[in-house]
């Protein structure tokens, strides 16, 4: 198919526009679904599906700005420490991402989307536990004055929480922001366990600190693609367009319906993907 | 007392919410003109996928992906300048970092 043809533009946006839908429903950014989309569905070679994925990740982002801040759950001070780790995963990723043949990038995808697919079903079971940890002080949390609180209208008034082992989650971090750059994802698939279990934030601040994060991680992998060339505007503008409203469309459709079946819906939706992209890998293509 | 005092907190969230309204506003913007460019580019091209080289649109598609990197990367610039002001030299030189490291990204990039 001509990547310059109106058709082309038509379809990729929608396909957009659906994933966007799919990932303002759960919460997350399109990259994970658009990504596979744009080389399974329409061929596109990886390297540009990263570019117009990490470019919609940004515009997601940056549209879905204003939520988290209102409800006062991002951690503002964390996420800029933190997102020193990503960066510089970031950066790592896209040196990478020259040197790793396709079909790895294509397993690591799969894997990717394997954990996503666990996770929304661990958090389908188990819900939101709300429990206090003892969580012993961390050295850098304390100098740096990273611990705070959040609202909770559930639990009643305002949580403190305390943040832990501020090292391994900037390790981590790294880890996600190589993920992001490679994969062209936000990786919050991988912030928010990490910030949960590493650092051990309540899991709504995990989630609002790591959609803050987002948008910064995939600039500066978008911005290394675009560089490079491997950012077609012909691709990423209905990718970028498509996934924004469908975003927005989402997080509508997610107000009127049940997150349970939602998230059992996209759990197949993943483990599909996941497969599709392993026997890819497999057969050497790519 | 090692939490940041309530103070604090509240006057990072109100600046935090101009930002945030920034990006909103700024990806809306960004996104206008991907709109032009796809517009003007399908309208004047027509159903033919003949490619006529760089055009005007291609060029307004072009802004709109630039915008669309450089917010956050403005976002965190502004970030430095606030912690800054509030004379928290800490978390300016951390967003300084950041930015560091992503420019060097952009120049590696272009080599």
């Amino acid at each position: 198919m001509s990547s310059d043809g109106p058709t082309f533009s038509l379809l990729v946006g929608l396909m957009s526009l659906g994933a966007g839908m799919l990932g303002g429903m759960l919460g997350m950014a399109a990259g994970i679904f658009i990504v596979p989309a744009l080389t399974l569905l329409f061929g596109v070679p990886i390297r540009y599906a990263v570019g117009a994925s990490l470019i919609s990740v940004i515009a997601c982002s940056c549209g879905s700005a204003a939520s988290a801040m209102e409800n006062h759950l991002t951690n503002v001070r964390l996420a800029i420490l933190l997102e020193v780790g990503t960066t510089l995963g970031a950066l790592t990723g896209v040196v990478l991402s020259g040197m790793i043949p396709t079909s790895v990038l294509y397993l690591l995808f799969s894997a990717i989307l394997l954990a996503s697919a666990h996770q929304m079903h661990r958090r389908r079971r188990e819900g939101d536990r709300g429990e206090r940890r003892e969580i012993p002080p961390d050295r850098w949390a304390d100098a740096l004055r990273l611990d705070s609180s959040y609202p909770d209208p559930l639990l009643g008034g305002e949580i403190a929480y305390r943040v832990a082992r501020v090292r391994l989650g900037l390790l981590l971090m790294y880890f996600a922001g190589v993920a992001s750059s490679l994969l062209g994802i936000g990786s919050g698939v991988l912030k928010v366990p990490a910030m949960d279990s590493a650092l051990r934030l309540p899991i709504k601040v995990s989630s609002a600190t790591s959609n803050f994060m987002i948008g910064v991680t995939g600039a500066a992998s978008a911005g290394i693609y675009y560089v490079r060339g491997d950012v077609l505007p012909k691709i990423a503008a209905p990718v970028a367009l498509g996934s924004l409203f469908g975003a927005y469309l989402g997080t509508l459709i997610l107000m009127r319906t049940s997150n349970e079946r939602i998230r059992g819906l996209f759990i197949v939706v993943l483990l599909g993907l996941a497969a599709k992209m392993f026997l890819t890998a497999i057969q050497g293509g790519g | 007392m090692n939490t940041t005092s309530d103070a604090d907190r509240d006057r990072l969230l109100r600046t935090e919410g101009i930002l945030a309204g920034l990006l909103r506003h700024g990806a809306l913007f960004a996104a206008g003109w991907l709109v032009l460019g796809m517009a003007g580019g399908l309208l004047e091209r027509g159903v033919s996928s003949s490619d006529a080289g760089a055009t005007v649109w291609d060029r307004c598609l072009t802004i709109g992906i630039a915008l669309l990197i450089a917010l956050p990367v403005l976002r965190v610039a502004l970030m430095m300048v606030i912690f800054a002001f509030e004379r928290d030299f800490r978390f300016a030189a951390i967003s300084a970092a950041v930015l560091i490291i992503i420019a060097a990204g952009f120049v590696a990039g272009a080599l």
